[in-house]
């Protein structure tokens, strides 16, 4: 068997899972097919198809160093956890970036990897990989933040108050964000976590769990990232606000009827929506922005 | 800008990050070069830039030297293209294959196409290796222009095929070409011998080290079992003992620190690491003059 079977053997199994895959369950059937005869089964027998898949993964981790500088902390605890070279084997078992245009750019790579490494953190019944899990979705967060706000957006003026002719019915608001809003829900508290990583804390003492809810507001006018914890109410409701529909209609979405929307209801959540400074609110059918 | 591989020490550099233009720039004696990849100045040709304030050595790892498949003439045209640019005084590739032949039966993976693995990786070590490197070396390595060395790849399994060892393959290299420099991976050598299960310290002295012109310093990390090369963390000490022991045998003109896989790498241990290189050259006594 010459170099370059050996050479055509090893790196196919460090392309492709799935020959790989087959190669352990039958490797005489596999080098059968491949042409390859019985000397060739007996010099790969020797060849570790457990450390080449690592080894395949070590590789996809390598190409996916730019992680480093957008995703510190999330790399940072893939290792210090040790297991980054099997989130990466495993993201090459399910064939990584793959299906991903190309002309989608990096960002798209990114969010494929990203998007597998919550799949399969979610998965796993360690409970301080729930730690890891938070910790990169906040990173993610801010990433596609930052993104948004690198990218040109024509941003609504908001300097021009228009006060309506009449007065409007708190439900009849239709709340819009200011800037970029996202919600998430922790088990953890991200930044508190990221603090103890600085801290250079090796993770291993358990950490406060408790679910909480995080808005991320940006304005971009400040171009500034506030960050707030929301209770499950108002947590629902923000979720709920799509900057079309009216804070009635909202609201009866999440409590499911609008029973208990009395007028005084709509305008307390009007004031508590106002107290976060993260909207603007629009009468229903006006195009002007109206602040109270 | 001074020659800084002439003089009686080797100099010491660092691989190239993307925030190597800001760490010179407020530590410009800190380093005496700077190592920069063949990809990716062919994809970012304004890293060349850093030219212009240290020397550069051009690294590489597109020539595929023991493998089957031989690097495009666009690609050495390239390379060739950057010797003169760079004006690096030498280029290091390893002795690694990228890319294979496909090995065509009934069922066929990228039909048409030689596999590229994108990332180096260790050859079989047997005499078929040894003629196939001499061979890409007389037909690539010598239209550079400059001198072409090897470097040693870090064994992460056991390759099928290999009838020697990875210091044996490399003396073969060495006693048929007299004129081959080399290139000697440290922190690969200590993971070789991790890897395989040799004592680093007892067989660097086997290793050709009166032909090493440049040597190469990274991290280590442990990890499901093997040892693996990381370039975002610091060299164990075990790495600047070796780097003690080849140095007062090996005519070696530049110590290159590769931490170029983060940006975030921090400059204080950037630092840190390139004063603890240059201790163990002083205690060698091979400082410059």
């Amino acid at each position: 068997m010459r170099n370059r079977e050996v050479q055509s053997v090893v790196t196919r199994c460090l392309l492709d899972p799935a020959f790989l895959a087959r190669l352990a369950a039958d490797r005489d059937a596999v080098l059968d097919g491949l042409g390859l005869g019985g000397e060739a089964s007996a010099r790969l027998a020797g060849l570790d198809l457990a450390r080449v898949r690592l080894f395949s993964g070590f590789v996809l981790a390598v190409k996916h160093n730019d992680l480093w500088d957008r995703f510190p902390n999330t790399r940072g605890l893939l290792r210090r956890f040790r297991i980054e070279l099997e989130v990466f084997s495993a993201y090459r078992d399910a064939g990584g970036a793959r299906h991903v245009d190309r002309s989608a750019g990096r960002p798209a790579q990114i969010a494929c990897f990203l998007d597998f490494l919550d799949w399969y953190l979610a998965a796993q019944p360690e409970t301080r990989l729930a730690v890891l899990r938070d910790v990169a979705r906040h990173e993610r967060l801010v990433w596609e933040i930052d993104r948004e706000l690198a990218a040109a957006c024509e941003d609504v003026p908001l300097s021009a108050a228009v006060e309506p002719a009449e007065e409007v019915a708190a439900a009849e608001l239709i709340p819009r964000p200011r800037g970029s809003l996202r919600l998430a829900c922790f088990e953890h508290d991200p930044l508190a976590l990221m603090e103890r990583l600085a801290a250079g804390d090796p993770m291993s003492a358990g950490c406060e769990r408790r679910r909480r809810w995080l808005a991320y507001l940006v304005d971009r006018e400040s171009r500034t990232l506030r960050l707030l914890e929301l209770d499950e109410a108002t947590a629902a409701l923000m979720a709920a606000i799509d900057g079309r529909r009216t804070l009635g209609e909202v609201v009866r979405e999440v409590i499911g009827d609008d029973a208990g929307l009395t007028a005084e209801v709509a305008v307390s959540l009007l004031d508590a929506l106002q107290g976060l400074e993260a909207f603007f609110f629009v009468p229903s059918g006006a195009a002007a922005p109206y602040l109270r | 800008m001074p020659d800084v591989f002439s003089r009686p020490g080797p100099a010491v550099g660092i691989a190239y990050s993307s925030s190597t233009p800001a760490f010179l720039s407020r530590h410009p004696e800190a380093v005496d070069y700077v190592e920069v990849p063949f990809e990716l100045l062919q994809h970012d040709p304004a890293a060349a830039e850093v030219g212009q304030v240290k020397p550069i050595v051009l690294h590489c790892a597109s020539l595929s030297v023991a493998g089957s498949v031989p690097p495009s003439e666009e690609t050495v045209a390239a390379i060739r293209r950057w010797v003169e640019t760079t004006g690096t005084p030498w280029v290091g590739e390893h002795l690694s294959f990228i890319s294979a032949e496909a090995v065509t039966g009934a069922d066929e993976y990228a039909p048409g196409e030689p596999y590229n693995i994108g990332y180096t990786v260790a050859p079989p070590m047997n005499e078929e290796t040894v003629e196939t490197v001499l061979a890409a070396v007389a037909r690539d390595g010598e239209s550079l222009g400059v001198p072409l060395l090897l470097e040693n790849p870090p064994l992460y399994f056991p390759v099928p095929g290999s009838t020697m060892g990875q210091i044996e393959l490399v003396r073969e290299l060495v006693n048929r070409l007299p004129s081959l420099g080399l290139l000697l991976d440290l922190t690969h050598f200590l993971i070789t011998a991790r890897n395989v299960g040799f004592d680093p310290l007892t067989e660097i002295g086997r290793y050709p080290l009166e032909r090493v012109v440049e040597v190469h310093v990274s991290g280590v990390e442990e990890q499901e079992g093997a040892h693996w090369d990381n370039h975002a963390s610091r060299a164990p000490e075990i790495v600047f003992e070796l780097l003690g022991e080849v140095l007062p045998r090996a005519p070696a003109r530049a110590v290159t620190l590769e931490y170029n896989w983060s940006s975030r790498f921090p400059s204080s241990v950037l630092l840190d690491e390139l004063a603890r290189a240059r201790a163990v050259i002083a205690a060698t006594g091979r400082g410059v003059a």
